[in-house]
């Protein structure tokens, strides 16, 4: 009975920690190639419209993100 | 999240996840969360008079001015003229508006035709100061900011110049962006004064889809007065979508979308949650065109990740930043003119629709400046029509109707204008037929 109990116990450990490593914390950013073909969007419509400077942001299952990375782009010059 | 291109071009430093963008209107969202805070507390009655927190609160129509209640404030249904801005007179700014509208013209019934209404916000703002004892940026920062830990999110124009803020463009003559000046940020505090980094704006979405809790885990706020937040309040006349406590309700396919956008100075921004799917997305711009590139990543993020695309015809409606149909097919069979053909007015301009060789046209004239271009009109839905040509191609321009049938407002980019001239048959709308929506 006792064994039983721990092994119960163990497996729910073992589940537990693959959850916590599959689903990064809280803010951590996440692979998304949606977001990735987005930024290749903004980009070329940053130039169509003569946008100077974009920030975008997405939130999955609320507590994940897109990765975040700076461009700068060729298409505005400084005045 | 990514920072794409500089903060202004005369500087060209890199946007970063770090960069303070204005808000612009999606502040009254932020405004709209502290004063839910204060109902939470009690010391906030949403179906309670204005005046019972602004004893003096008075507008052109008196009894508009003794009925409004809060409520109408936060769902730009106060039918006031609302495209007021706030001379800033530092702590001073809300009170001071607030005084100052007692001449403000009363363009329709309260709750009777919806109409984007800035000053509503900025009355708003003006409780929370007189509730807290507080200015409206000390309240926030305790109502709002605190609790959620946002060290990037400001009111105050001499926090946000010192946090790499992106200045405002718009598009020179030469077909390249020039800095907007000077750096100003919204209407008022409260109607479009907020500035946030973008990792802080998706902190703040966070909180919108979450339990309610703050930054530390503790209860800020009960799940349910969020959800109040985004349940329709009221159905935007004319348009096929609702108003929630200041965010606006869009059905895009199956998805149900809660945003505000925001336009300001050399500013377009957009924050929308799709509270269905735990999902949320900022778009934060520093060029008046930005609103081209949003509509364009938005209806595109929209299909990708959610499958989600518009009816045919589906009339949506203003959130605080331009935006062109989706679709429109014209009328096989269009209206007669005659129910909208006359002259509709606001403050600041007067609003004509007539016919020019057989088709409807609407022309914006500004007083004190030279008319706008006639623009001209096919509807795609009853009372519903589209602008077929020039600089607001496929814009919508809808004529809302009195509780008699009769055209009694034109809505251009979710303003109205009232008309001036006496419809073809019902009376005009009184101001004691309050409406009020659920």
């Amino acid at each position: 009975m006792v064994f039983a109990r721990l092994a119960i116990a163990t497996a729910l450990l073992v589940v537990l920690v693959i959850l916590v490593l599959a689903a990064p914390p809280h803010g951590q950013t996440v692979d998304d190639p949606v977001f990735d073909q987005l930024s290749a969007l903004i980009t070329a419509k940053m130039a169509e419209y003569h946008v100077p400077g974009v920030a975008i942001g997405v939130l999955r299952r609320a507590g994940r993100r897109c990765a975040a990375s700076a461009y700068a782009t060729s298409t505005i010059r400084s005045r | 999240m990514r920072g794409f291109g500089v903060r202004n071009v005369n500087d060209p430093q890199p946007v970063t996840l770090n960069t303070v963008f204005p808000l612009a209107s999606i502040s009254k969202t932020v405004t709209a969360t502290a004063l839910m805070r204060l109902v939470e507390q009690g010391k906030v009655d949403l179906r309670a008079p204005v005046r019972r927190y602004l004893p003096d609160f008075r507008v052109a129509d008196e009894t508009v001015s003794r009925d409004v209640t809060v409520w109408h404030l936060v769902t730009h249904t106060g039918g006031w003229e609302g495209q007021l801005s706030a001379t800033d007179k530092g702590d001073e700014t809300l009170a001071r508006f607030v005084a100052n509208l007692a001449t403000n013209m009363q363009l329709a019934p309260p709750g009777a035709a919806w109409s984007y209404n800035n000053a509503g916000f900025a009355v708003a703002g003006r409780i929370i100061e007189v509730v807290t004892g507080k200015t409206f940026s000390d309240a926030i920062d305790d109502l709002v900011f605190g609790p959620l830990g946002l060290k990037l999110a400001f009111t105050r124009v001499g926090d946000v110049v010192a946090h790499s803020p992106a200045v405002g463009h718009v598009v020179g003559p030469d077909g390249t962006p020039v800095m907007q000046r000077t750096f100003t940020l919204g209407s008022s505090p409260p109607a479009g004064g907020v500035a946030m980094s973008i990792d802080n704006l998706l902190e703040y979405a966070r909180f919108h889809l979450g339990e309610g809790l703050g930054a530390n885990g503790s209860r800020m706020m009960a799940r349910a007065t969020l959800d109040a937040m985004q349940t329709p309040q009221l159905r935007k006349q004319g348009y096929d979508e609702d108003i929630g406590l200041a965010w606006h309700l869009r059905t895009v396919g199956n998805v149900r979308t809660v945003a505000h956008g925001g336009t300001f100075s050399g500013h377009i921004l957009l924050l929308e949650l799709v509270p269905d799917r735990q999902f949320a997305m900022a778009i934060l711009t520093n060029a008046g065109s930005g609103w081209r590139l949003i509509q364009d990543v938005e209806r595109e993020a929209l299909r990708a990740y959610h499958d989600a695309t518009f009816s045919p015809n589906q009339a949506i409606g203003h959130r605080g930043l331009n935006e062109t149909l989706p679709s429109a097919t014209p009328l096989a069979k269009q209206p007669q003119p005659t129910a909208y053909v006359g002259q509709y007015e606001r403050p600041m301009n007067t609003v004509d629709v007539r016919v020019e060789n057989g088709h409807l046209v609407v022309q914006v004239r500004p007083r004190g400046r030279d008319a706008d271009a006639p623009m001209p009109l096919t509807f795609y839905g009853t009372d519903r029509a589209i602008v077929t040509a020039g600089a607001d191609a496929n814009a919508s321009v809808e004529f809302l109707r009195d509780g008699l049938g009769a055209v009694q407002w034109v809505r251009l980019t979710g303003r109205i204008a009232r008309r001036v001239a006496e419809p073809a048959r019902g009376a005009r709308p009184s101001a004691t037929g309050i409406a009020q929506g659920r």
